[in-house]
């Protein structure tokens, strides 16, 4: 479609104020979204908020058994692609870690080192009870209870494994979170 | 059941390799036992590698699985056992031995590698050391963890109670 304006079909020009009879459609003040129609007008901030919260890349790292509810999440039924959600491997290329499963405090400092190779802004999800707060191991000799101990987290989505529909519904959550809460905000307070 | 009518005693069949085993090594095993499920031998900590390697000559291969259990009343306070497995001719093997706290054991790995973790972890949960192991180190818990956490004195709340200044005291 050609938006230049010159050539377009006066009908969604509008009707031309009185005292511009006589002169070229160039010379019309015209509104900027009278010359472009389907524009909508708004602040950059929240225009990246949107497309940020529709394409949450997430981290594939399960360490325990609520990592087989985020691959059935992941697969065709529950599908995250609908949500632009896209498993990366790399911390490097992810703004999602969904912690799937017990924090071990020797595997702690590696989840801390994979938090901070991540790209700012990042979020996390906390799913399970174990990582949210140690679950039916809490208070156990050798586990953390929470991921919240270590990194902070956004999204918790309890039960003992949440099922895919739970998931999905904090992955909503985190949407909401992401388009209303500024992203500057949520780089300082990391 | 009438009370007059005799109740044939099980006769207990011990199979052939035990004693052959029990040949090999005559030193090495104290006790030939048929076991409430596997036939086991009691083995003596010091033959404890001449052993295996007699049940590996014999047929049992197949290394299933080591673990340690903690008995803290008894002078030698843990039990070492061995399952083993014939592929062959079928069977399942049970061997075990006593270590004392801060004991050695002889280590299976250069008679069976797939012990070499198991001993690992034995030695990381329980404190059992093993001699002539390739590379004994914890396997599952931080490098600088305190204590053996399966051991029965051990706290369950593990290092929090053990040591509030520990960084693993949360």
């Amino acid at each position: 479609m050609d938006v230049s304006g010159q050539d377009a079909p006066r009908s969604w020009l509008g009707t031309p104020p009185p005292e511009a009879e006589g002169r070229s459609s160039e010379e019309l003040p015209v509104p900027l979204w009278q010359h472009l129609p389907g524009v909508l007008t708004g602040n950059v901030q929240s225009f990246i908020n949107w497309a940020r919260s529709n394409s949450i890349w997430y981290m594939t790292f399960g360490i325990a058994c609520c990592a087989i509810e985020m691959m059935a999440t992941g697969a065709s039924k529950y599908d995250f692609d609908r949500f632009g959600m896209i498993p990366r491997a790399s911390p490097r290329q992810t703004d999602l870690m969904i912690v799937a499963g017990t924090v071990t405090e020797k595997m702690a400092p590696r989840i801390k080192t994979l938090y901070e190779q991540m790209a700012e802004p990042r979020w996390v999800l906390a799913l399970g009870g174990c990582a949210s707060n140690g679950g039916p191991y809490h208070e156990g000799y050798n586990v953390v209870d929470g991921v919240d101990k270590i990194v902070p987290v956004d999204i918790y989505v309890p039960g003992c494994p949440p099922r895919p529909e739970a998931l999905l519904h904090g992955v909503m959550l985190l949407q909401e979170k992401v388009r209303w809460v500024q992203s500057a905000e949520k780089t300082a307070r990391t | 059941m009438p009370d007059d009518e005799a109740v044939a005693e099980p006769t207990v069949v011990l199979p052939r390799w035990m004693e052959a085993v029990a040949a090999l090594v005559p030193d090495g095993v104290w006790q030939i036992a048929s076991g409430a499920d596997v036939p086991t031998l009691v083995v003596a900590s010091t033959h404890w590698r001449g052993v295996a390697e007699a049940m590996r000559d014999q047929g049992f291969r197949l290394f299933v699985d080591l673990a340690a259990v903690d008995h803290p009343e008894r002078s030698d306070r843990f039990d070492v056992v061995v399952h083993l497995r014939d592929t062959v001719q079928r069977g399942l093997a049970r061997l075990r031995t006593t270590v004392a706290e801060g004991g050695v054991l002889p280590s299976l790995a250069a008679v069976f590698p797939g012990a070499a973790w198991p001993e690992r972890e034995v030695f990381d949960l329980f404190g059992v050391g093993f001699e002539g192991h390739p590379d004994l180190r914890r396997l599952l818990l931080p490098d600088d963890w305190q204590g053996y956490p399966l051991r029965r004195d051990y706290p369950l709340e593990g290092p929090r109670v053990l040591d509030p200044e520990s960084r693993y005291a949360l």
